[in-house]
């Protein structure tokens, strides 16, 4: 499309090009017939260079709303904070959200469309899930709304970020994201470089180990470990009976540290005294993963080449 | 109506089929594993996958079921014995849905997670604190009618209040959290349950089974008991406090199981003469074997999702209960 | 320690000026009557006189509001307040039939009137001799041995009321009060109940029963306790109490009164305003 217009713009000081050579051609005024055609053709090439930088650099929104906690979680990371015009409720919750004390401060929305309407946001971002009904209405109201996918893979991933960026107009600092995680990642990928591959659990709240088709799953993957779970024909979250997991005897129990706030009874399956006498090694991560993903996930690589290092 | 049997007979029964039953239940589970040279090993401290299992999973869930079993059909004989009523239940008292509502309070407000101990405790305080709203609402000395409407209302406020937590759940995952819970389970309990529920369990029976003269000449009525040397009032009142303390530590540790406290005692009357006293003992080992060979049943099924306990003793208890109100029906018709 | 004042030297169990109040009705009003070792006394009186509640308060079931209740206890002299005695000690002496209690379970005979040696029964201790041999005792004056073993819920009226009777002699009590003992029984368990009642007053034993049959009282009773709106109104041999002015001013009725050589006989004849 850039390439069109910057061929029409030349097209046209060409033909004017043309008239004029064809006018002084018939009159016997060489100088200023030249100095003419050049103040034509770099007039041109003025004009064509601002329209074309017009085109190729439209106008960030400076006014965004969001109603997704994770997308929250990397707008924080990628735009300046002027910029937000309503986040998630969510976000500001310290159950829910690890940036809850940063937001202290910045409206909230609850979902409802009564509440981003009259803050006239340039752009409306909601996750895969959210809040149908609202966007259903903003989208009436003729507001610009965009949805972004929930990421299965550590390819979505850096997909959604380098997507998010594109629309609000940081590349830079989302491509500094991405080659961060790009980077644990590799690294994770030398950790059992050679070695027999441990078998493992990702063993998460309420007796419910991660099987295939998760990121837990590519992670373990890329670290080259076993994935038990998988091996069972479990995919994604299912719960395992406690005698069954001991039975399968994993050499490594990967678990996620619970926020202080995390209920109980879910936690207590971690803390049955079968799991302390039994003969593996724990490996503690930070949680967030089944949350928001994008933010955590270099972290977590991290964390898990470290611990697997050991 | 009666059953020719001798109570030592019927008590060594009892004790027979509990001791197989409980063989049963140490070899049920899915790991594949040789029961009894894990329980050895367990013993001698060895850190074997059998050890493992039949020590720190099997074994503490089968002391809990013969423990909660005993206590609900114990408590369930007393009630009745004190009511002079086949109909009653220790939930007539409201001491379980009170232990359920402080066990839920510590689910909903995050406390339950600093320390293992805050849900258990909760319940019990949640149990003696209903026992207590009780008497304040009934008067320390009024009649057991008065003590039942109490113990009814206040059954139906923590009802209440249980369904206000669920409505204002933080999260559907915290919702289903109270929920389950509520269903009653014996998955996963471990020996930190077992030394809760025990040794309250433990108080309370004592507490019972030393009423078991006083519920016997309560058969002829209260004037006549009370002529007959009891102080009526404070009988009473043992026997109340017993059944919540030892229902409430039991309601801490597995959730709500109910109607083991209705169909136990129901069951055996006829064989132990009728006698309310003797009902109690001889309760307490039935609820001890059905709550056993309940949880053998729970784990027939597929592990992926658990069958709750409270589930199968509600859908053994509600038609029999059917069966209990149709048969007393016909014989005041 | 001084006996109380008014008492009789050989009075078992005295109440002095006794007031009970319910609901602001009053329900007894200075009731004082004493009872006496070897004495069937005869409580009697229309509905609503208060025997019931006499007799509860005399029980120790019921306190009163204000006066005392008595009772000689072993080992003392004089009377002792009734709510000063421990409950067990207090069950060893007195016993008490109540009106027409079913029991709440179908519990065998035998056991039913084994219940009656509670207060005699050790904490941790099965049956002792002497329990199985007042059981047995009881059994047989009441005529009960070939019933020991049916269930009381299958008993006819005169078997039960026998058979509560029976639990009431096993305690071995020295007095018996009993409320309405004969009330629906035929005239055959009338008799025999009545008879049986007498002779624990023979045996030394002290028996305060409240009756409406008046002809049964007047014969068997060797002193009657007439009531009336909560207040004694004649205490005395049944010819002094039954006197036409009593039957007509409490009962409202005129009767037939004879002495025969087996007592006194009384026929109700008609109502009299």
């Amino acid at each position: 499309m850039k390439l069109f217009a910057v061929f029409q713009l030349i097209d046209f000081p060409l033909a004017g090009f043309k008239s004029a050579l064809c006018e002084k051609v018939a009159s016997k005024k060489p100088i200023q017939f030249a100095m003419g055609f050049l103040l034509s053709i770099l007039s041109s090439l003025v004009y064509s260079q601002t329209t074309l930088t017009a085109l190729t650099t439209p106008i960030a929104p400076q006014r965004i709303a969001s109603l997704n906690i994770c997308i929250d979680q990397l707008l924080w990371e990628l735009v300046p904070h002027e910029r937000l015009v309503s986040i998630s409720y969510l976000t500001a919750d310290p159950i829910w959200s690890p940036i809850a004390e940063q937001v202290k401060g910045m409206p909230v929305n609850h979902g409802l469309a009564e509440e981003i309407v009259p803050l006239k946001p340039d752009v409306i971002f909601a996750g895969e899930f959210d809040a149908p009904t609202a966007i259903e209405l903003l989208k009436k109201l003729n507001l610009r709304v965009e949805r972004l996918p929930l990421p299965r893979t550590l390819g979505d991933i850096n997909t959604q970020i380098l997507q998010l960026a594109e629309l609000v107009g940081t590349n830079e600092k989302a491509q500094q994201m991405v080659n961060n995680i790009d980077r644990q990642v590799a690294a994770l990928q030398t950790v059992n470089n050679g070695k027999t591959p441990l078998t493992a659990f990702w063993y998460s709240a309420n007796g419910v180990v991660i099987g295939d088709g998760t990121l837990e799953h590519e992670l373990m993957q890329l670290a080259g470990l076993r994935n038990l779970a998988a091996e069972r024909g479990m995919f994604g979250f299912n719960q395992l009976d406690l005698e069954l997991l001991l039975s399968a005897k994993p050499q490594i129990l990967i678990v996620e540290r619970g926020s202080d706030d995390a209920y109980s009874l879910a936690r207590e399956y971690l803390s049955h005294p079968a799991l302390q006498h039994a003969d593996f090694n724990v490996v503690t991560l930070p949680a967030g993963l089944s949350g928001c993903a994008a933010t955590v996930i270099s972290d977590v690589a991290a964390q898990l080449k470290n611990s697997l290092a050991k | 109506m009666q059953t020719k049997i001798s109570f030592t007979t019927l008590t060594c029964l009892l004790v027979l089929a509990i001791a197989i039953a409980s063989v049963m239940a140490l070899n049920t589970g899915l790991a594949d594993i040789e029961v009894i040279k894990g329980l050895q090993d367990f013993l001698n401290g060895e850190q074997t996958l059998a050890a493992n299992v039949v020590g720190q999973i099997r074994l503490p869930r089968l002391i809990l079921a013969l423990v909660i079993g005993a206590t609900l059909g114990m408590s369930g004989a007393a009630m009745q014995g004190l009511l002079r009523n086949p109909l009653a239940d220790p939930g007539v008292l409201g001491v379980s849905s009170g232990a359920a509502f402080g066990a839920i309070c510590t689910l909903y407000f995050g406390v339950a997670a600093s320390a293992w101990y805050w849900l258990p405790g909760a319940a019990i305080v949640g149990a003696l604190f209903t026992l207590f709203m009780v008497y304040v609402l009934a008067g320390l000395h009024s009649s057991m009618l008065a003590l039942i409407l109490a113990g009814t209302a206040m059954s139906s406020i923590m009802v209440a209040l249980i369904a206000v937590t669920l409505n204002f759940a933080p999260s559907l995952y915290a919702m289903q959290e109270i929920v389950f819970w509520l269903l009653g389970s014996l998955a996963n309990r471990h020996f930190d349950h077992v030394s809760i529920a025990l040794p309250l369990a433990l108080i309370g029976w004592v507490m019972m089974l030393s009423r078991s003269r006083f519920l016997d000449a309560l058969s002829l009525g209260e004037d006549s008991a009370r002529s007959l040397g009891f102080n009526n009032h404070r009988e009473r009142g043992i026997l109340l406090l017993g059944i919540s303390i030892a229902v409430g530590a039991c309601v801490a540790v597995s959730g709500a199981i109910g109607f083991i406290g209705l169909v136990i005692p129901h069951l055996l009357r006829p064989f132990v003469g009728y006698r309310p006293g003797r009902l109690m003992l001889a309760s307490a080992l039935g609820g001890a074997l059905l709550l056993v060979l309940a949880d053998i049943l729970v784990r027939q099924f597929d592990s992926a999702r658990e069958l709750k306990i409270g589930v199968v003793t509600s859908l053994i208890g509600a038609p029999f209960f059917l069966l209990l109100i149709l048969k007393t029906r016909s014989r005041w018709a | 320690m001084n006996p109380l004042p008014g008492t009789q030297p050989n009075a078992q169990l005295s109440t002095e000026q006794v007031c009970l109040k319910r609901d602001g009705n009053s329900i007894l009003v200075d009731a004082s009557v004493q009872l006496h070792a070897g004495e069937f006394v005869g409580l009697i009186g229309p509905n609503g006189a208060g025997k019931s509640s006499l007799l509860r308060v005399m029980a120790g079931l019921q306190q009163p509001d204000t006066g005392t209740v008595s009772l000689a206890i072993a080992g003392e002299t004089s009377l002792q307040p009734l709510a000063k005695i421990p409950a067990r000690e207090r069950a060893q002496i007195l016993a008490y039939l109540p009106q027409q209690e079913t029991p709440a379970w179908p519990l065998q005979v035998e056991h039913l009137v084994g219940l009656g040696r509670a207060p005699w029964h050790k904490p941790m201790s099965g049956k002792s001799t002497r329990d199985k041999s007042a059981i047995e005792h009881a059994l047989q004056i009441t005529e009960l041995t070939d019933f020991r073993q049916r269930i009381v819920t299958t008993l006819s009226g005169g078997e039960l009321q026998r058979t509560l009777l029976a639990r009431v002699f096993a305690g071995e009590p020295k007095i018996i009060l009993a409320d309405e003992p004969i009330a629906a029984l035929d005239p055959y368990h009338q008799l025999h109940m009545m008879e049986l009642l007498a002779e624990h007053s023979q045996q030394g034993g002290t028996v305060f029963a409240a009756l409406h049959d008046l002809s049964l009282a007047a014969r068997f009773c060797s002193r009657l306790v007439l009531m009336h709106h909560g207040k004694m109104v004649a205490d005395g041999e049944p010819i002094q109490v039954l006197t036409t002015e009593n039957l007509q001013q409490v009962y409202g009725i005129s009767a037939y009164v004879d002495c025969r050589e087996d007592g006194v006989v009384i026929v109700p004849r008609k109502r009299v305003f």
